[in-house]
């Protein structure tokens, strides 16, 4: 039979496999040319870009689609692997030879969009762009909160739980309602969705019964069609500012500052404390300010502070609500930060220019935004990206800093880092940056980052975010009481999923094929 | 003498497992049937008959450790065991297991505050921490921060939380607030989520909600895949300024335009609390009942709801809310407040020191600073009889939604000879419609019309697209049911976890309608 | 239904009961104790005024003067634990739980002996 991909083929996936996806999705929604299948790797990743890719991938276009790929994965003894979700393909060889990745290029829709109880409820290949794009020109208008670029989705942050810049930045709590499609077939909508005729799936959290929504998230127990989210309404104005301290030592002070406001809500955006180099690199890659070897010296480190115009310590947030509301927190705000010696305020006005407040800027104010450069440009396009939690303390952020630079140092790397500070807690986040087409490079930063997780954990600050190759570490951090949490996720998956047919870099049980 | 039994577990089986149970928690512990102490885990209110959901007898450890041991027991023996925080779920079903012979657990003695962060905001507590108990703790203690409570100031902290009930301060949504959460799971293995899985604990663990992996303490609510211990909740700090207010409406048509009126400033977080437009009886019941009106049974006609009205200087809608904050920002949203609701005709504002002396006011008032009370408690005055259970259908903040459930609802009411006495209750998008069907329990026949209005709202609602956020132990079943879009996807998937944390089925096993896999429902007569 | 004939059985026993000689302070329990039980556990309904719903029953049925509990002549202990431990209509049950025996003693003392106790704090 007429076969519409290119010339290389990759005979791991059984014909009769590949037959029925083709029948089912149709010949060119099924991928198996070599160099397509590579690009779902991320040759920036710990495992390099040799690394293997999936045996397939295909481009289901509906709910139908998705169960019908389930029931063939099952019958064929494959996995599949949701790009939204698991993100980027990453697997050993042994079980990529059988994994196929779920492309959601055509599950892109932006299903609804209601302003009048602002909330959107998109599929999973939405991005932030094309939300925004269909956002604009509402009435009244919405803000979009980006949990990453412009070109992310969605979904995708919801899945991993990554955090946005604006009031509404935990993407769990704004989320409401979802349906996925299970390994038995099963569509299930959560919530008010699973009432036929219900108005308020995307308006009441709840349902009625356990709340298995989070159960989707940094999980694969099946695969997520449909999510819905509480969209912000524009408010009135909205006022970013920067605070700056010119030492390292400075941190302490600034987070015991910071604290206060954060759990009165006093400033109900997220507050990044961002290391001057965790700034840096969003303007330009690593080579530009230092050519030398090794962390960066702080003599070095100051030298960026002083050409980029900022602290060692950069503080980032905003105010929002009538400019009355604003005026009255912005006293409270300035007044405190104001007190820590050698502290400067600024508002948008005095940053006039500086491109990195700008981007922030934007995203805080509920822009999706593109940065000069990132974490993946830093050195050589090799990027590993990790977030531990952390009580919003100036002992802790100390702490933290501490050992994370320790551990980085003593690998030879920077560690280029910030404090998300969102709701109760902060999230440690950073980035391991390397030669991703060395394979010592590789594995010193790999080193590294495992370095991190393990001590960070015994210090209690357990890791949020992890790349996938560290996946199974960083889920073997969380083994109190004889391991029970893992237990009940294992269990959970072995329960929903006996085939295994849903693929994750977490450490969930895979059916070996 | 009737000695009553789990389902399927003979006399010889629940005595060796009760005997063991009695060496984990002492004799004077496990409660059995005749012992008259086992009274207390009646559920006194329902409309269905006591004895359909009658324990067999009451375990009340006192520690996680007996706990656990307990769980143990009860797997081993396949006994089925219902916990229970406070035990005072009130019109839900109150201390009651599901189906009758069920061992309640009954966690009220590890009632422990356990910690309180005054640096962090957040408290860490036991099962059978109550509302009251809570609140005189911070004050005993002189901490900056306010709890939020149920109407029913009785209520427990966690138990209120786990069945996703709401209060009256900005904190309202507690399940949102929630942090942290260990667990004795059906095989009497202690877990913790979260940070709490890093060994020798972290202190992010209230603080921090999602650890690593899936984030699953929202399967611990409303259902029964294992025993809650302990939970995380942040807490609110003491306001800057804080403006209770009452809005008296004058008919009961001014429903729509105040729903819709309050949907953006709810949505605009401009009233950070729970906008509750209660029905005229609501407030009624604190000052008057239903007798002094009118002898036997049917609704109050239209005219007697009018000459109440006047009497209490009441509306035929009374809206209540707070605004918490800045002074500056307190006022500010004061004036929209204002210019909001006098754009309602006949609308009647009131601030705290306006209605000093009005008990119906005075409640709301507390409860929106998070203080406990019970006086919500007149209710069960109206029609005496200590009959009453709750329908509680979820719908959009909408004028049109809140008038077509207003109407359905009371015709309902009215057709079973019951007065509609109700709220609205609005949170982040969506209202939560609490309907009092208060009842003469002793009168055979008003249980019966009781339990059937109740029922076929049940389907009505249903039949709108309305369901139930939670419900009364008689009815978990039938609501079950109506979530059952895609050939009941939702439900299987629930007991399919069941399943895999509870293969033996011995915990709450019918709680919010999930049976063990493979078992159908106990049906009540 | 055995239970719902209680409340009746409890009524009449309350009323063939003669008003008994009262117990002294020493044999139900700690006043002071009981008050503060009262405070943390009934006062809510058993307050006095509208706005609390037992108050506000009494008053209706047995008039103002019956409508407070603490210091009421005709209220033995043992009818006061029975409804504690029983409910009585419209009031839930009490378990051993939440009010313990002793607990349930010093709060019979105090309502029956309310003079003997002292104010009590939370």
């Amino acid at each position: 039979m007429a076969i519409a991909n290119a010339a290389t083929i990759d005979a791991t996936l059984p014909a009769p496999a590949l037959d029925r996806m083709r029948a089912t999705l149709g010949a060119d929604a099924v991928v198996i040319d070599s160099a397509a299948l590579a690009g779902y790797r991320d040759p920036g990743s710990l495992a390099g870009p040799d690394a293997a890719r999936p045996a397939a991938a295909v481009m289901p276009s509906s709910v139908d689609h998705v169960r019908r790929l389930l029931a063939i994965a099952a019958e064929y003894r494959l996995a599949l692997w949701p790009l939204v979700g698991a993100g980027r393909f990453y697997a050993p060889a042994g079980e990529a030879a059988t994994t196929v990745v779920v492309d959601p290029k055509r599950m892109a829709r932006v299903i609804e969009v209601n302003e009048e109880f602002a909330y959107a409820l998109v599929e999973p290949g939405v991005t932030y762009a094309a939300l925004h794009e269909r956002l604009r020109d509402g009435k009244p208008p919405l803000w979009l909160d980006c949990a990453s670029m412009a070109t992310g989705s969605m979904a995708d942050d919801f899945i991993n739980r990554s955090f946005g810049y604006t009031p509404y930045n935990d993407h769990v709590i704004m989320q409401c309602g979802l349906e996925a499609v299970m390994p038995d077939g099963s569509v299930v909508r959560t919530g008010m969705g699973a009432m036929p005729r219900s108005s308020s799936w995307q308006l009441f959290k709840y349902g009625y019964g356990p709340v298995t929504d989070g159960s989707f998230t940094q999980s694969a127990f099946g695969i997520v069609t449909k999510v819905g989210v509480w969209l912000m309404p524009a408010p009135p104005a909205c006022k970013p500012f920067m605070i700056t301290v010119p030492r390292e030592d400075d941190l302490h002070r600034l987070i015991e500052t910071l604290k206060p406001l954060k759990i009165a809500m006093a400033i109900p955006s997220t507050v990044v404390v961002s290391h001057v180099l965790c700034d840096a690199v969003l303007a330009a890659p690593r080579a530009k300010y230092f050519s030398g070897a090794g962390p960066m010296p702080a003599g070095e480190v100051h030298k960026i502070a002083g050409d980029l115009k900022r602290g060692v310590w950069n503080l980032y947030g905003a105010l929002y609500g009538l400019p009355v509301g604003i005026d009255a927190a912005w006293k409270i705000v300035d007044g405190a930060f104001r007190a820590i010696p050698n502290a400067r305020v600024y508002s948008a006005d005095d940053r006039k220019g500086d491109a990195i407040f700008e981007y922030r800027a934007q995203l805080i104010c509920g822009i999706p935004a593109i940065s000069a450069s990132g974490p993946n440009l830093w050195m050589g396009g090799g990027h590993a990206e990790l977030a531990q939690a952390a009580p919003l303390t100036g002992d802790d952020a100390a702490r933290a800093f501490q050992i994370v630079q320790r551990v980085a140092n003593a690998h030879g790397l920077d560690y280029p880092s910030a404090f998300i500070a969102t709701w109760r807690s902060a999230l440690v986040s950073g980035t391991v940056a390397f030669d991703p087409k060395s394979a010592d490079e590789r594995k010193r930063a790999r080193d590294c980052a495992g370095a991190i997780v393990a001590e960070m954990a015994s210090a209690g600050y357990g890791t949020v975010n992890a790349p996938a190759e560290l996946a199974a570490a960083a889920a073997a951090t969380y083994s109190a009481h004889g391991g029970a949490l893992w237990n009940v996720h294992r269990k959970l998956k072995a329960e929903l999923d006996p085939h295994g047919v849903v693929a994750s870099p977490l450490p969930l049980g895979r059916h070996q094929a | 003498m009737n000695v009553i039994l789990p389902r399927g577990v003979s006399k010889e089986r629940f005595a060796a497992a009760t005997s063991a149970m009695r060496k984990v928690v002492g004799d004077h512990w496990v409660i059995l049937d005749p012992n008259p102490l086992i009274a207390g885990y009646m559920d006194t209110y329902s409309a269905a008959p006591e004895s359909s959901t009658a324990a067999s007898a009451a375990v009340c450890p006192a520690s996680v450790e007996e706990v656990q041991e307990v769980v143990k027991v009860a797997n081993q023996h396949r006994i089925p065991i219902w916990s229970i925080s406070t035990g005072k779920n009130f019109a839900y079903g109150g201390p009651a297991p599901r189906t009758a012979g069920q061992v309640v657990l009954d966690l009220r003695r590890m009632n422990r505050v356990i910690e309180v962060n005054t640096d962090l905001g957040y408290a860490i507590v036991e099962p059978g921490v109550g509302y009251v108990d809570f609140y005189n703790y911070m004050k005993r203690h002189k901490l900056p921060y306010w709890i939020d409570c149920a109407a029913n100031g009785m209520g427990g902290v966690m138990g209120n939380t786990l069945d996703h009930g709401v209060g009256y301060t900005a904190y309202g949504d507690h399940l949102l607030m929630q942090c942290g959460m260990e667990v004795v799971l059906a095989d009497g293995s202690l877990m913790r989520t979260g940070m709490g899985a890093l060994p020798g604990g972290s202190p992010s663990w209230p603080l921090y909600k999602y650890g690593y992996g899936p984030y699953i303490d929202g399967l611990f609510t409303q259902s029964n895949f294992g025993v809650v211990t302990k939970i995380g909740l942040w807490l609110m700090p003491e306001p800057p300024a804080f403006r209770p207010f009452m809005v008296q409406l004058q008919n009961e048509d001014d429903l729509y335009q105040v729903t819709e009126l309050l949907r953006p400033l709810k949505i605009n977080m401009i009233i950070p609390n729970a906008a509750i437009t209660v029905h005229l009886l609501w407030e009624a019941s604190v000052w008057t009942t239903k007798h002094e009106w009118k002898t036997g049974s049917g609704a109050l006609p239209p005219r007697t709801l009018r000459q109440i009205a006047e009497k209490f200087n009441l509306g035929m809608w009374n809206f209540y809310a707070a605004l918490y904050g800045l002074p500056e920002v307190v006022e500010a949203n004061w004036q929209i407040i204002e210019s909001t609701f006098r754009s309602i005709k006949g609308a009647k504002i009131y601030r705290e020191e306006d209605r000093k002396d009005d008990p119906s006011f005075n409640y709301r008032v507390r409860l929106m600073r998070g203080e406990p009370n019970l006086t919500e408690f007149s209710l069960m005055n109206w029609v005496g009889g200590g009959g009453h259970i709750n329908f509680s259908p979820i719908s959009p903040a909408s004028g049109a939604d809140a008038m077509k459930q207003f109407q359905m609802i009371r015709k309902a009411c009215e057709k079973f000879g019951f007065d509609y006495i109700g709220e609205f209750v609005i949170g982040w998008r969506e209202q939560h419609h609490i309907l009092m069907l208060m009842f003469n329990r002793y009168d055979a026949d008003e249980s019966r019309r009781a339990h059937d209005c109740f029922a076929q709202l049940i389907n009505d609602a249903a039949a709108e697209g309305y369901g139930e956020y939670r419900t009364n132990l008689h009815f978990m079943d039938q609501i079950a049911g109506t979530y059952g879009a895609n050939d009941g996807a939702l439900l299987r998937m629930q007991r399919h976890i069941k399943r895999a944390l509870d293969p033996a089925g011995i915990l709450a096993p019918g709680k919010n309608g999930i049976w063990p896999l493979g078992e159908p429902p106990e049906t009540n007569s | 239904m055995m239970r719902r004939m209680l409340p009746a059985l409890v009524t009449a026993l309350a009323l063939a009961l003669p008003f008994a000689a009262r117990a002294s302070a020493a044999e139900t329990g700690d006043a002071a104790r009981g008050h503060q039980v009262f405070d943390t556990r009934c006062v809510f309904c058993h307050g006095e005024g509208l706005g609390h719903p037992a108050w506000q029953l009494l008053a209706l049925k047995k008039g103002k003067d019956k409508a407070e509990i603490v210091g009421r002549q005709d209220l033995t202990p043992a009818y006061i634990k029975q409804v504690v431990r029983n409910g009585f209509i419209e009031m839930p049950p009490f378990r051993a739980s939440e009010i313990s025996n002793p607990d349930l003693d010093a709060l019979t003392d105090y309502i029956v002996h309310p003079d003997a106790a002292p104010d009590a704090k939370p």
